[in-house]
């Protein structure tokens, strides 16, 4: 969901027009400067000294593998604690909100970003800028891909085949006392969204020994699932989003009458959507939590 | 002679008869209509059942809140189009057209976003009322004195997007990741996933809201003749005056905080009711309730059935439906009004 | 026996006086015609009386009963008012609208009665728009419509009638017709005002006549006087020719005095 909206908020900010062309021509002017000075041309051999990330999952990854003072800038949304992991390190750091200008403004050795990125990418590439573009993780295996990634990117090999190699143990090690019984797990998230197939929580719960109702009814990535098709499929558990958001409308779903009434002895696994919604090491935590939610649930 | 009123009295009477029949069904479609398939019967049975089965969860949380105010919500922009037209005198005189039901949907915002909601649960119809309140003025200053179409329908056009701008903006600025859904929802409207919850929050004012506004009947026929006759007819055009604004604000107000900005219902369903009743206002008031209630349930019942994927927002498909009747009302009234 | 009466009225509009210390009654059983050059203040002088228009100073009275500021509603079933240009905005039927002229006496629930009906019908029938009665209103001619909007007002049998220009736009047989109606319903008992320019047939129908000329009642009383050669110099700048014929008396204009 979050990645979702994210995605939504991205899509309608590179969509604001007359913003846009304001950066086009300020960029264009930039780099008509820059060109002359012969600034542009630059050297991919050696370290990015100034790195900017402009996607939330790309901004845990550089925090997780980078030294902090090669960080110039992060996406607006890692100081969000519901979205990002590392929102307290985060803080420390500058954001931008992926806009061409701002980015050219710091003027950095490298950019950082996921697929679901701005239009204003491109033009950064245009521009001459170095742009790496993280794919967005949708299973297990992706996550130590990206990081090696990220890693490669920013010159610290060493750090990311670490952190990569602990991340993978850490899956690897997962044990269920019990694997022939399935719980049937439901995700039901604010606006009544949920995840299914392709999805890497959809792994990560199948990791843990739950099946996850949003895949078994054949739902993609982020997906509206009606409500009375989750009271129908009688899930052994639910997931609702997460109860700190701040006031919204959104909040009314998971909170629906129906559900008090008809679930009320059916557990809740209130795990931090910030573990998951991005393919970081975190997801060994939220795996973690999963496996101990699954054993609770089988004793 | 008499014999004419008596055919008059009679052709309404079977107006009323099968505009309500058409309620009842409708009623009873958008009961059975959802992606989990429960037969009529069923989910009538179940309505008044207390077993904990699904079906009667069902039937009781989601479908009937739902079909109730799908009711209640039509059965308020009919009747409100229908009492605003006939006090302008302008058959554009609708809710959404003119605004009242995009400030009631910032007014709603405004209570949600600030966390007024959450702290006290009746402060959201109360939000929309007083957005609707502020949109009803507007109109009442510009328009009440009979001005022309094209001053009703700028200033609508110019209440309407301040306030969907100012409802974007709310949403925009408050911590919430969900902005873009939910503009969608305020703008557009949706009976989707409502619960008993909100009839009981919207429903009591939209029921005293819709009798106020029975009240006007006649000095509405009265106001055919323009103010002046009017008030010599005995009719208090101020109090006229009041009951309506007082009445639409409530009305509108509630309904837009639980489902949304619907727009059009108002101005199609008077429109088409209007020549059955020899465009009497006093006799369109409880047929464009009827008709307003009808119209609403089974847009409701369609957008369910057209929905492939998520849910077609209700006012898409009341907008589909009631544009082209709003640019052929506009052509039809071009050389007369504007 | 009933009088309806304005004592010195003073009315402004925007700045503008437009009736000035003006005193005007009417009694049951007459008819009056008010006449007098356009922007004389006719229609605004009767808008005032109806309790239509504020006044600045000046009391109006029906009976001993004040008549205020939009209060007129109050005395709905004793008097009428028929609007300049009368028109409905719905495409509404004529027996419809006849029918309005017995909502003061409806109240805001009651349906018609019989005798409601009746009232209805013979106004209709006094007008000469009962073979129109299914007709929408606003497909008739003008002056069609204005008998419809009369015999709205005949359908309320009011003690008084206010006309303002009844007779605009009809022609002459119905223009005297309307004359005929309007004498039957003051013989009948009523008090009758009525704003006209055609003044032969004001002197012919009328009991008395109020002249105004820039707000001011510049004469009052029978015919002979207020139709002098002078007033009409005075109000109208024009010259007549009189004639007292067996149907009354003929006033003609034949010509526009110079400067």
């Amino acid at each position: 969901m979050f990645i979702q909206s994210t995605q939504r908020f991205l899509k309608i900010c590179s969509s604001f027009k007359p913003k846009l062309l304001f950066a086009v021509i300020a960029t264009a002017a930039l780099s008509v400067a820059m060109t002359e000075i012969g600034m542009s041309d630059q050297q991919h051999t050696e370290k990015p000294k100034k790195i900017v990330s402009t996607h939330l999952c790309t901004d845990q990854l550089l925090l997780l593998l980078s030294d902090y003072d090669r960080i110039a800038s992060l996406s607006f949304f890692s100081h969000n604690p519901s979205m990002s992991a590392m929102s307290d390190t985060a803080k420390n750091f500058p954001v931008n909100h992926g806009f061409a200008e701002e980015i050219v403004a710091l003027d950095p050795d490298l950019i950082l970003t996921s697929t679901f990125g701005h239009l204003s990418i491109l033009l950064l590439k245009k521009l001459g800028y170095r742009v790496s573009i993280i794919p967005v993780a949708s299973n297990l295996s992706d996550i130590a891909t990206n990081i090696r990634l990220v890693a490669e990117a920013i010159g610290e090999e060493e750090r990311g085949e670490a952190i990569a190699v602990s991340l993978t143990s850490r899956i690897d090690a997962v044990s269920l006392p019990d694997v022939t019984m399935r719980p049937l797990l439901a995700i039901y998230n604010q606006n009544g969204f949920t995840f299914g197939q392709e999805a890497l929580i959809t792994q990560l719960i199948e990791t843990a020994g739950f099946r996850n109702l949003g895949a078994e009814l054949g739902l993609g990535i982020a997906q509206h699932l009606p409500l009375e098709l989750l009271l129908v499929h009688q899930p052994d558990a639910l997931m609702l989003g997460d109860r700190n958001t701040s006031a919204a409308l959104a909040n009314e779903l998971p909170n629906h009458p129906s559900l008090r009434r008809r679930y009320t002895d059916i557990p809740r696994i209130d795990m931090q959507s910030h573990l998951w919604i991005c393919g970081t090491p975190f997801v060994a935590d939220a795996l973690d939590y999963l496996v101990e939610q699954r054993i609770r649930l089988s004793q | 002679m008499n014999r004419l009123f008596q055919l008059a009295d009679a052709r309404f009477t079977v107006l009323l008869l099968c505009l309500s029949l058409a309620v009842v069904i409708g009623f009873l479609a958008s009961l059975s209509v959802g992606p989990v398939g429960i037969g009529t019967l069923a989910v009538l049975s179940s309505l008044f059942s207390d077993s904990s089965d699904v079906a009667v969860i069902i039937a009781q949380e989601i479908r009937l809140p739902r079909a109730l105010l799908g009711a209640a919500i039509g059965a308020t922009l009919g009747i409100s189009g229908a009492a605003m037209q006939g006090y302008v005198r302008n058959p554009l005189a609708e809710p959404g057209l003119i605004g009242v039901s995009a400030s009631a949907a910032l007014g709603a915002v405004l209570t949600i976003y600030f966390g007024l909601s959450t702290l006290y649960i009746w402060t959201l119809p109360l939000g929309g009322m007083v957005g609707a309140a502020i949109g009803v003025a507007i109109m009442v200053v510009i328009a009440g004195r009979g001005s022309s179409t094209l001053t009703l329908i700028l200033a609508g056009v110019a209440v309407s997007t301040l306030a969907g701008a100012l409802t974007s903006l709310a949403l925009n600025l408050a911590p919430n990741p969900f902005a873009a859904v939910e503009i969608i929802f305020w703008l557009l409207g949706s009976l989707a996933n409502r619960s008993m919850e909100h009839v009981w929050l919207a429903g009591p004012f939209m029921l005293i809201g819709i009798a106020l506004v029975l009240t006007v009947g006649k000095p509405l026929d009265a106001l055919s003749l323009g103010e002046d006759t009017a008030s010599t007819l005995g009719v208090n055009v101020r109090g006229v005056r009041m009951r309506i604004i007082v009445g639409v604000t409530m009305a509108v107000g509630a309904a837009t905080a639980v489902a949304g900005a619907i727009g059009f219902v108002g101005l199609v369903v008077p429109h088409l009711l209007r020549p059955l009743v020899g465009h009497r206002p006093s006799l369109l008031l409880p047929t464009s309730a009827l008709g307003g209630a009808v119209l609403l349930l089974f847009s409701d019942v369609a957008v369910r059935l057209l929905s492939f994927g998520p849910e077609l927002k209700l006012g898409v498909f009341t907008a589909l439906v009631g544009s082209p009747f709003f640019l052929w009302l506009v052509l039809k009234l071009r050389h007369q009004y504007l | 026996m009933s009088i309806l009466s304005a004592q010195q009225l003073n009315v402004s509009i925007s700045g503008n006086k437009i009736v000035s210390d003006a005193s005007f009654s009417v009694n049951s059983g007459e008819i009056v015609a008010l006449i007098g050059p356009n922007g004389a203040g006719k229609t605004t002088l009767l808008k005032a009386i109806m309790g239509l228009i504020k006044v600045e100073s000046g009391n109006i009275y029906y009976d001993n009963m004040e008549i205020k500021f939009n209060q007129q509603h109050q005395f709905a079933r004793y008097i009428a008012y028929l609007e300049q240009n009368s028109r409905s905005y719905w495409a509404l039927n004529v027996e419809s609208i006849v029918m309005l002229g017995r909502l003061p006496h409806l109240g805001r629930w009651k349906r018609p009665s019989a005798n409601d009906r009746q009232f209805v019908e013979k106004a209709m029938e006094v007008c000469d728009v009962l073979q129109f009665a299914d007709r929408v209103v606003t497909t008739l001619s003008g002056g069609e419509q204005a008998r419809v909007m009369l015999a709205r007002t005949l359908a309320t049998n009011p003690h008084f009638l206010l006309a303002d220009e009844p007779v605009a736009g009809l022609d002459p047989a119905h223009q005297l017709d309307v004359m005929e109606k309007l004498r039957d319903l003051a013989d009948g008992g009523a008090g009758i005002v009525v704003v006209m320019h055609d003044l032969t047939l004001a002197s012919r129908y009328c009991d008395r006549m109020t002249l105004l000329f820039e707000g001011r009642v510049t004469a009052d009383g029978s015919s002979e006087i207020v139709l002098s050669e002078q007033h009409l110099a005075t109000a109208y700048g024009i010259k007549a020719v009189y004639h007292d014929s067996d149907h009354g008396k003929f006033v003609i204009p034949i010509r526009r005095l110079k400067g």
